[in-house]
């Protein structure tokens, strides 16, 4: 739990204290694992997220429990064999939005660096991004996608169940983020 | 029907059953919260204050249980589809996040901000606020 609390602790103060941050409580996220025995789903709508818009930086906290998946058997493999939710309840993401504007209104198309970590195994990843401002609503919305490698994670899947779960996991995200008051 | 002939159909049958019984299994849906036993009946404020506290550690007791929770509603949202309440308590900054059962949106539509409701959901643990999905609304008290 103390892990837990550091993680967001960080989330929240590794952004500088005296600029503007953003937050989004209901981040959404889904991956999609594609094979040729099943393609597997699952979405989590309650991620948090929070952004600044002035440094670029961006950081991101999922609850694993929290994905909802079609079958409740796909759940319990999940959470209980894959990503081994007790263990390490949470994922996450550091990162800096390259090149962004913070003041221009247009979508922009960036590239995203940072480090994510799942199951206590922290990866350099880079993926490309979109967000769009809204000045009137001071808002941004911010999504992509980002493709993981199931073994870089040590995600142990049985032998038997290997042909149904993709090496390669496509993972979408959509933030809208509104402003935060400390 | 000789011995043999017997045993066939017996294997036959303890087949099928066998293969009914692993269908169902895997292809078994998320069960209704209606039914689920209650693990604790609390309040946004004593949930709230234990996630601000540090008595964190006291909710994992409750992870992917169901539990039911009376508080004030301070917004409805509506993402990918899926509704969520969001219950307040003025005490804290942190909110409790119900994302509800797909069979509630008739309860949802009367919803207004300030009422006071009691909530049925699967707690799944806490970012900054704490989160419950499969929530069903038991009662709806207006200010």
């Amino acid at each position: 739990m103390i892990k837990n609390l550091f993680l967001v602790f960080t989330l929240i103060f590794i952004l500088k204290a005296n600029e503007q941050k953003f937050i989004a409580r209901q981040g959404q996220i889904t991956f999609f694992s594609y094979t040729t025995v099943e393609n597997i789903e699952a979405t989590n709508n309650q991620v948090l997220s929070i952004f600044n818009p002035e440094s670029s930086e961006i950081a991101v906290s999922i609850l694993m429990r929290a994905f909802n998946f079609e079958k409740a058997l796909m759940h319990e493999h999940f959470n209980e064999s894959y990503v081994e939710s007790d263990l390490f309840p949470q994922a996450t993401f550091e990162g800096t939005i390259i090149n962004f504007d913070a003041k221009s209104e247009a979508i922009q198309t960036r590239l995203v660096k940072g480090n994510f970590t799942l199951k206590d195994i922290t990866k350099e990843i880079e993926f490309k991004a979109q967000i769009a401002r809204n000045k009137k609503q001071n808002s941004y919305i911010i999504t992509g996608k980002i493709k993981l490698q199931r073994d870089d994670y040590n995600i142990k899947v049985p032998a038997m169940l290997r042909p149904n779960i993709a090496k390669n996991i496509e993972v979408s995200f959509n933030f809208q983020y509104e402003p935060y008051e400390d | 029907m000789n011995f043999k002939k017997k045993m066939v159909v017996m294997v036959f049958a303890v087949l099928v059953a066998l293969g009914t019984l692993v269908y169902n299994i895997a292809t078994k849906t998320t069960s209704d919260t209606l039914t689920a036993e209650v693990h604790w009946n609390t309040t946004s404020g004593e949930l709230l204050q234990k996630i601000s506290g540090n008595n964190a550690d006291e909710l994992n007791d409750y992870l992917e249980k169901a539990i039911v929770i009376t508080g004030e509603l301070e917004n409805v949202s509506k993402i990918n589809g899926e509704k969520t309440l969001l219950l307040k308590n003025d005490g804290f900054k942190a909110k409790i996040l119900c994302e509800l059962q797909k069979n509630q949106s008739d309860e949802v539509a009367i919803l207004k901000v300030g009422d006071t409701l009691k909530i049925k959901g699967i707690y799944k643990g806490h970012l900054l606020d704490a989160i419950l999905l499969n929530c069903i609304i038991l009662e709806r008290n207006q200010p």
